[in-house]
């Protein structure tokens, strides 16, 4: 072996060592990150497929590679892809069908709880959003209509759109509304009068 | 009070004379927004309503309580006589503004 042949090769090694590390990071933040947010971390899955093929060219074409550093770095990765992506991969499909049968078996709890329970099959706006409507709402006729006409909107949404789409838009909607008056309370009042008022409206005066 | 009508206002009475007589809330809000393409929050809406009945220009009237709306009362809408003759008179104004101008067929 020339000399020239083993600084290549230590070249390749050093490398190899370099895409390593960046293949370990990437996997580090996936399996941190790719719980709380699938879509955001799609770069680095992708950085981390194509650093882990790289990997495994270099370590089995020019070193013959350590045999069990590459299925213990491949193996993780793939768990990391069947995490992020389950419905791409056969052993996927397979945890997929898994989820869904717990999944059922918890809506069906649910749905057992709600025909146990007497005129809880209405789902209830947030409380809290509707108590600000009720408080900083007007105080006449028609703060009582507004906060119906929000319920109505809620019952709409929930049947379009789910429950949880419709209590971010009920909230959405809510502060949307109270903030513009809220306001213009503080500038015709004073923010002291206004706290005054909604402390009169809490305790009901 | 001020007996002229301020854009949003106009809106609202005039989807309150379409809706005749069901104009609500959320029906005019969704009248404004079919006709227009903008979307005023429900409270914006309401607080509209509030002041054109201030004004006189709207009555209102009480609806059924439904489950959908939890109980809650309905408030129905409609236009009262000084409230037709201040949206003809708005209306008016603006076309004779815009006669002679560029603009002059925007409002048919």
């Amino acid at each position: 072996m020339s000399h020239l042949q083993t600084k290549r090769e230590s070249v390749y090694r050093r490398i190899g060592n370099r895409i390593l590390k960046v293949y370990w990071f990437c996997y580090g933040v996936l399996s941190v990150v790719g719980r709380i947010g699938y879509k955001i971390i799609a770069t680095a899955v992708v950085i981390g497929f194509v650093t882990a093929l790289v990997n495994i060219a270099v370590l089995v074409f020019k070193y013959g590679g350590s045999l069990p550093l590459i299925v213990f770095g491949t193996g993780t990765f793939a768990y990391t892809l069947l995490a992020i992506y389950p419905d791409r991969h056969r052993f996927g499909n397979q945890y997929v069908r898994w989820r869904a049968r717990r999944e059922l078996r918890y809506a069906l709890k649910v749905q057992a709880l709600i025909e146990a329970t007497p005129g809880a099959d209405s789902p209830s706006p947030p409380n809290f959003a509707e108590f600000l409507l009720v408080l900083c709402g007007p105080r006449n006729d028609f703060g009582d209509s507004m906060v119906g006409c929000f319920a109505e909107k809620f019952t709409h949404d929930c049947q379009s759109y789910g429950y949880r789409r419709a209590s971010n838009l009920y909230w959405a909607e809510t502060l949307r509304s109270l903030f513009p008056a809220f306001c213009a309370k503080i500038r015709s009042w004073g923010l002291f009068a206004m706290l005054l008022e909604y402390g009169r409206r809490l305790i009901g005066l | 009070m001020s007996d002229q009508l301020g854009s949003l206002e106009q809106q609202v009475l005039l989807a309150v004379l379409r809706l005749h007589p069901n104009a609500y809330g959320l029906s005019v809000r969704e009248e404004i927004l079919k006709r227009t393409d903008v979307l005023h929050s429900i409270g914006a809406v309401y607080t509209t309503l509030d002041r054109l009945k201030a004004k006189g220009f709207i009555k209102q009237r009480k609806g059924e309580e439904t489950e959908v709306r939890r109980n809650r009362q309905k408030l129905y809408f409609v236009l009262t006589a000084p409230g037709q003759t201040a949206l003809q008179v708005s209306l008016r104004n603006i076309g004779s503004m815009l006669k002679g101008t560029r603009l002059a067929g925007a409002l048919t």
